[in-house]
């Protein structure tokens, strides 16, 4: 999708078209730009960059919060969209995803036509702008599709890959990275042209498999194959960017409470119980930690994650440095679930799943605020 | 210091205390044992600081003196020796070099001060047990202690006198072995209640050699010591209070299931290659007559077998953790056990005929 935060505000809020609109967190405060719309972009925004510096080179932009549960609606409505077309559906990102067509213009009729078709189903039904870049593999596709933003189409014929990719960059190569491509220019290699032009050997010896990978990826030559997601294999996280640096384990195990009830909540919502807590702080020099714990049962219960979660920081967070962002995520999801029943409990787990099912009932209706822990402190920007 | 000595006999000595040594850690001399003499003994001493061990072994002392050696080195070297007198001499700068026929092998050792003192303990037996009944009780509960380190309590057995009988108790919270035995007449005195951390006792039963030895136990402040000849082993205790085992052992399992513990064993574990990897969960369901077991509905496939036991109530499902199960069957030493069960949600209770003093609780899933 194209600026596609940005592109929802859009839909939601007409008047919005056509002004710099930037979507992140509290203007005033520390976030980064998540979505910058085409007109913004123009003063030199683009996103991950920090909010002050956009407000610096653009004060008169549209600055939004952001919900992260609007934008998972219009993401679910086009991933709905694309999975009408092909059983094989690849989720990159909210608003990136790989479909594999092989095997269905039979059904839908000339390729051409059936990405058109998609474009036109997904602003039809979502009012958003996609640009879709059509190839005989991911890279190919990949880089075709960030090369026709906003709203465009680019089919590069099965046997053009290599000469398709030549005249561009190196950095357009996904995986490539700024620091890569400084390094590869540094040597002056500037082009895939130019990337292809050295021996594999050589750039096995300097990068390893990496530069096996690069010998591949300068013609165009990808053969991972698209993946439909595996629903239960996901991640639930959150995270958050603090209004300022803390060092205090109480209000920092606080906003671990919030973030907790918070992705607890979701994993109800989807059916899901986890096995693997992760926490993750950063520290105001940037430097990021994570630290895991696996369950020895599957759970959806606040209590438990927000325990295991403590048992992590309390051990982590050892550093007397200021934290920056402070995060939870519960992986090894699955559907099913085994209780093994304690020889000293006393409280009848039936009792537990009531309470959540009743919270779960009480934010449905009345918004997910509406009853919280008292020990939950959360940021103003996360909803 | 100077010391020939038996290379087997060292060999032992240094095997039985190695264990404990930590191989990598913060201090580089927990990966060291320390060597003493005492008149025409030799001592070999490691701790962990949580665990210290000691033995003395007969050498030849040609001069007395004591150094620190790194103890897998000692041990890989003295392994491949031959078996013959080896001679160990103390150099300058706590240097240690080691001959043993033709061989020889210059060592760096730490300054035996710097080795950590041995831990306090008392030498007043509280109690005294042989070393078979104390290997048995170990065996028969160690497995259901709890692995998971925030459960400090449950890392460990349980170690209790109550009368002239002897508990010993382990739990991991989901499941519960409690064997009993008679102290003999000669025990006397009140209640004593000690918890043994799984090291110290996984130290202990490599001690433990001649099943006619005496063990004597000892506690003093923090510390528990269990001595044996020449030998002993000193453990700092769990601090922290045991849960009420006694309260969770069912009364009213009135199902008796009686199987033979063999075909069961079998059976169980060859449903339980298909249960899911994390639950381990299969499911018993009891007739009168048979038991079937099922595991299904995983990735992995599903399995059933039936077998036969000797069982006339009424019919009873419950899903058990097919490890937790095996462990127990395991250290069964009776041809025939029961289990004992009550409904799908309460503990299913094992135990065997032959020996109504030790009982195994496995806590139920939820089906």
């Amino acid at each position: 999708m194209d600026a596609f935060f940005v592109s929802v505000e859009e839909v939601l809020d007409p008047s919005l078209r056509g002004k710099p609109v930037i979507v992140g967190g509290d203007p005033n405060g520390r976030g980064v730009v998540a979505a910058a719309s085409y007109a913004a972009r123009k003063y030199g925004i683009h996103s991950a960059m920090p909010l002050g510096r956009a407000r610096r080179l653009c004060p008169s932009a549209v600055f939004l919060r952001g919900s992260h549960r609007r934008y998972a609606e219009f993401s679910r409505c086009i991933f709905d969209v694309l999975r009408s077309y092909s059983p094989l559906v690849e989720p990159m990102s909210l608003d990136e995803a790989f479909v594999d067509l092989s095997g269905c213009l039979r059904m839908h009729g000339p390729l051409l036509d059936t990405a058109q078709q998609i474009r036109d189903r997904i602003h039809e039904q979502a009012g958003i702008n996609a640009s879709i870049g059509i190839a005989s593999n991911k890279l190919v596709a990949k880089v075709a599709s960030a090369g026709v933003k906003p709203n465009g189409m680019l089919w590069i014929v099965p046997g053009m890959e290599r000469r398709f990719l030549a005249p561009l960059g190196v950095e357009r190569i996904p995986g490539i990275g700024p620091k890569s491509a400084a390094e590869l220019k540094r040597m002056g290699v500037r082009t895939v042209a130019q990337l292809a032009d050295l021996p594999m050997e050589w750039l096995e010896q300097a990068y390893g498999r990496w530069g096996t990978g690069l010998y591949f990826k300068a013609r165009g030559v990808c053969e991972r194959l698209v993946i439909a997601e595996e629903e239960d294999s996901r991640s639930i996280s959150r995270e958050t960017t603090l209004e300022e640096d803390s060092i205090d384990p109480q209000f920092l195990e606080s906003i671990l409470s919030y973030l907790v009830e918070k992705s607890a909540a979701q994993l109800r919502g989807e059916n899901l119980y986890t096995r693997s807590v992760t926490l993750k702080l950063r520290y105001s020099d940037f430097k990021t930690v994570t630290r895991c714990h696996t369950l020895r049962e599957p759970t959806d219960d606040d209590g438990i994650i927000f325990h295991t979660i403590c048992g992590l920081f309390r051990k982590l967070f050892t550093r007397r440095t200021r934290v920056r962002l402070i995060g939870v995520a519960l992986s090894s999801l699955g559907r099913s679930r085994f209780h093994q029943s304690d020889l000293f409990a006393t409280a009848e787990p039936e009792r537990r799943d009531r309470l959540f099912r009743g919270i779960d009932r009480i934010r449905d209706k009345y918004g997910f605020h509406s009853i919280l822990k008292a020990g939950s402190i959360f940021n103003e920007d996360d909803e | 210091m100077e010391v020939r000595i038996d290379k087997d006999t060292f060999l032992n000595g240094v095997q039985k205390v190695q264990g404990i040594v930590e191989a990598k850690g913060a201090m580089p001399i927990l990966s060291h044992l320390l060597l003493t003499t005492e008149k025409e003994r030799i001592g070999i001493q490691a701790t962990d600081l949580e665990i210290g061990a000691k033995g003395y072994y007969s050498a030849n002392v040609v001069a007395e003196g004591q150094v620190t050696l790194n103890a897998k080195k000692l041990f890989d070297i003295l392994r491949e020796l031959p078996s013959e007198e080896v001679h160990l001499t103390r150099e300058d700068n706590h240097w240690v070099t080691l001959k043993c026929g033709k061989s020889k092998f210059r060592l760096p050792g730490m300054p035996s001060q710097d080795f950590p003192p041995f831990p306090e303990f008392s030498q007043d037996s509280l109690l005294e047990f042989s070393s078979k009944l104390l290997k048995e009780m170990i065996r028969k509960t160690f497995f259901a202690q709890s692995p998971d380190e925030t459960r400090q309590v449950l890392n460990g057995l349980l170690l209790e006198r109550e009368g002239r009988k002897l508990n010993m108790v382990g739990t991991d919270g989901h499941r519960l072995a409690v064997i009993k035995r008679n102290l003999g007449d000669a025990a006397k005195g009140d209640k004593l209640s000690y918890l043994i951390p799984k090291k110290a006792l996984a130290e202990l039963m490599k001690l433990i050699e001649d099943e006619d030895a005496t063990f004597s136990f000892s506690a003093k402040n923090n510390h528990l010591a269990f001595m044996q000849g020449d030998q002993v082993i000193v453990s700092r205790k769990i601090d922290g209070k045991f849960p009420n085992y006694q309260q969770v052992i069912p009364s009213d399992n009135k199902l008796q299931v009686s199987v033979n513990r063999d075909v069961l064993q079998h059976a169980l574990k060859r449903v339980a290659l298909l249960a899911d990897e994390k639950s381990k969960m299969v499911r018993f369901d009891v007739q009168s007559g048979n038991i079937t077991l099922t595991t299904d509905a995983t990735e992995l496939g599903e399995a059933r077998e039936e077998i036969p036991v000797s069982y006339s109530g009424g019919d009873v499902s419950i899903g058990l953790n097919a490890k937790y199960v095996l462990d127990v069957l395991n250290v069964i030493d009776d041809e025939e056990v029961v289990l004992n069960l009550k409904d799908q949600n309460s503990s299913c209770l094992i135990t065997s005929n032959k020996d109504k003093d030790y009982q195994s609780i496995v806590m139920p899933m939820r089906l």
